[in-house]
């Protein structure tokens, strides 16, 4: 038990819309082990930020969890208490999200917001949670803590917010930050700073981190392990390496394809054809089948297994025993360093 | 390239835009947006465009494309300067510059079907109507991978990708000759990007088309274009052909810029080393004096605080404007 933080096992939500219900996570179990950085990577629509409110349980109507089990330290979050989870929020979880200016608010200074945040969980003096909160500032790298403390979000620029953001959400050394396409809104010389904090937070205070991105180079860098989600489940889970160097479901090769390679000579993209299921009628086999170059007959009546290779697992029916040996799959396995 | 017949060129070109504070107005000061580019663009090629937000490559696009009117400097559009141009001799410009726009969602006539999006243009500049009009839809719609059912839906009924396909069917419908793309691609998601981009070489091809292709993901801009400009807050800093470019950046800012990009290897990705970027991007309204970088350049010197550098040909047609170079 004691390596493993976080075990999501069997998770589905939905949202119930006035036009029926759209399956966002089908039968997600995934965990995430102490002091690991995770990735998961996925297009919009494919459940990547769902599966990580269903786990903060701060889902908005007409959203729900309908089933499975979220342990957090051997215990379900979803049998807690809105009390009880206002504890662990914060405090033993937190999340940062995409926009820093609309998760500010922005009629408090930053000061004020961390000092807020310390004292809810903490039974510490006005005075004492002050300090802490300079301290969250210097710690992030905001240059002089003490003047800033007292500026209000609109003051800061977008790398600083997001800075701030990370502080507020650091300021109760949590065990899991979950951080969700925190860079995404930024210019690509501040995406370097968030992301390199970050990745030196996560070893210094020894927490987990989960990444959530759309961008396989963010993956490459910050993160150890993988998830690939699609259609509102885990198509591949895997190390960073495996991953990138040896792929084995469809989608995560049509991904790595799919994005320009720093080379200097000329080269086509691939791009995977076709787009994403509706989840309102989610197809009854795999959901990548329509945009699948090797897909087969079984792909589309019936959901593929979960087949391990090592520490690696992915969702393809090709990896069966039965399955015949295609030579272009074969040969795309190897990821980036295929030329895939 | 083959050789170099320009169709654009660009020279000295301002764009400020007026801030006024308080109620009653009183000019107070100016948001220099743009100040002071220079660039040119040769017939059939993709020149890029990068930088980060703000500083002021979208702007120089509609600029270009007379959205804004210039505060100075001259649009040199196959020889004629349009940048003073009045609306009623900018008409057949209109038709030979056409624009793509980054958002999808916000481009469309939400309350127009996709036969009168792609429709209006051709009936504005006369070129076709009724019937006529109805099968050039349909070939549009088929050459952007779309087919003749959709032309009756709006545009709610489609996928990010779908709309900007459709956005690309409307730029085409005049025939233009030159295509402003502004982060056509940043909206979409990954496995669609490659789909647009591929679509969008395919048409440059076929119709022997010129782009300004604006983006800050600087792998896709490499990936697309011939040569590539790099802005930073209102200016050029640096200009070369994409390989030169990414091989041999001589600016700090282009240096860095580059190193930032996430490289989608992870063993490569743990090699290369970033060049962090010390503090934010200045306030375009009082920008720093002299070179507008040197507040987070490493190698600044007194030079770089009262002169303003000037683009240097470095040779390889390869242009920097930086005081390192002086030495």
């Amino acid at each position: 038990m004691s390596d493993i933080l976080l075990e999501v096992n069997n998770l589905e939500t939905s949202f119930f819309t006035h036009i029926g219900e759209v399956k966002a996570i089908r039968n997600v179990s995934f965990n995430v082990k102490s002091g690991e950085s995770l990735g998961v990577v996925g297009e919009s629509g494919s459940g990547k930020s769902v599966t990580f409110l269903s786990v903060m349980r701060l889902l908005q109507h007409p959203g729900k969890v309908i089933g499975g089990e979220i342990l957090f330290n051997g215990e379900d979050l979803l049998k807690k208490t809105t009390k009880e989870m206002r504890r662990i929020r914060g405090d033993k979880i937190s999340m940062i999200f995409q926009d820093p200016m609309t998760s500010l608010n922005p009629v408090y200074t930053i000061g004020n917001q961390i000092v807020e945040i310390i004292q809810e969980h903490n039974n510490v003096s006005k005075k004492e949670a002050k300090d802490r909160a300079i301290k969250m500032l210097d710690m992030v790298g905001i240059p002089s803590p003490e003047s800033r403390f007292s500026n209000y979000p609109h003051e800061f620029s977008g790398g600083m917010r997001q800075r701030a953001m990370i502080a507020i959400a650091l300021s109760c050394y949590p065990e899991l930050l979950i951080a969700d396409e925190p860079t995404t809104a930024l210019d690509v010389t501040i995406q370097a700073q968030i992301l390199s904090l970050i990745k030196e937070l996560n070893k210094k205070l020894n927490m987990s981190t989960v990444l959530i991105t759309h961008d396989l180079g963010i993956v490459a860098k910050v993160c150890t392990r993988v998830i690939v989600m699609y259609g509102g489940l885990i198509m591949e889970e895997g190390s960073v390496k495996d991953i990138f160097y040896n792929p084995l479901h469809p989608y995560t090769m049509g991904l790595l394809k799919s994005i320009p390679r720093l080379s200097s000579n000329k080269t086509r993209l691939v791009p995977i054809p076709g787009t994403p299921p509706d989840l309102l009628k989610p197809p009854k086999g795999c959901p990548f089948y329509n945009r699948c170059n090797f897909a087969m007959n079984i792909c589309k009546e019936e959901m593929p297994l979960y087949y391990q290779r090592g520490l690696q697992k992915a969702m393809c029916w090709l990896l069966d025993e039965d399955a015949p040996r295609v030579e272009e799959y074969e040969r795309q396995k190897g990821g980036v360093r295929s030329g895939a | 390239m083959e050789h170099s017949e320009r169709l654009l060129e660009v020279r000295g070109l301002k764009k400020y835009f007026e801030k006024r504070k308080g109620i009653i107005s009183k000019k107070v000061e100016y948001v220099k947006a743009v100040d002071d580019v220079s660039f040119f663009i040769n017939k059939k090629e993709t020149f890029g465009l990068v930088g980060e937000s703000g500083c002021g490559k979208s702007t120089t696009g509609r600029t270009i494309i007379r959205l804004y009117k210039p505060t100075d400097g001259k649009i040199l559009y196959d020889g004629e300067d349009i940048g003073k141009l009045g609306e009623k001799d900018l008409m057949p410009y209109r038709k030979r510059i056409q624009m793509i726009f980054q958002d999808p969602y916000a481009s469309l006539n939400a309350r127009m079907t996709v036969a009168d999006i792609i429709g209006e243009p051709m009936e504005i500049h006369n070129i076709a109507s009724g019937k006529e009009r109805e099968e050039r839809v349909t070939e549009l719609l088929n050459l952007v991978g779309l087919s003749k059912i959709h032309a009756s839906r709006y545009p709610h009924e489609f996928s990010g990708g779908q709309r900007q396909r459709i956005g690309i069917a409307r730029a085409l419908s005049v025939n233009p000759e030159f295509i402003i793309c502004d982060e056509p691609i940043s909206a979409l998601d990954v496995s669609i990007q490659a789909q647009v981009v591929n679509m969008l070489e395919d048409l440059q091809e076929s119709f022997g088309l010129t782009y300004l292709f604006i983006a800050h993901d600087l792998s896709m801009v490499r990936h697309i274009s011939n040569r590539i400009g790099v802005m930073y807050l209102g200016n050029l800093v640096e200009v070369a052909d994409r390989n030169e470019l990414y091989d041999n950046p001589i600016h700090p800012y282009t240096k860095a810029l580059l190193s930032s990009i996430p490289i989608p290897d992870p063993e490569l990705a743990e090699k290369t080393e970033r060049i962090i970027l010390e503090g934010d991007v200045p306030s375009p309204i009082n920008p720093p004096s002299g070179c507008k970088f040197r507040t987070r350049c490493k190698y600044k010197s007194d030079i770089c605080k009262e002169v303003v550098p000037k683009l240097i040909d470095v040779g390889n047609k390869h242009y920097v404007a930086c005081h390192l170079l002086q030495n």
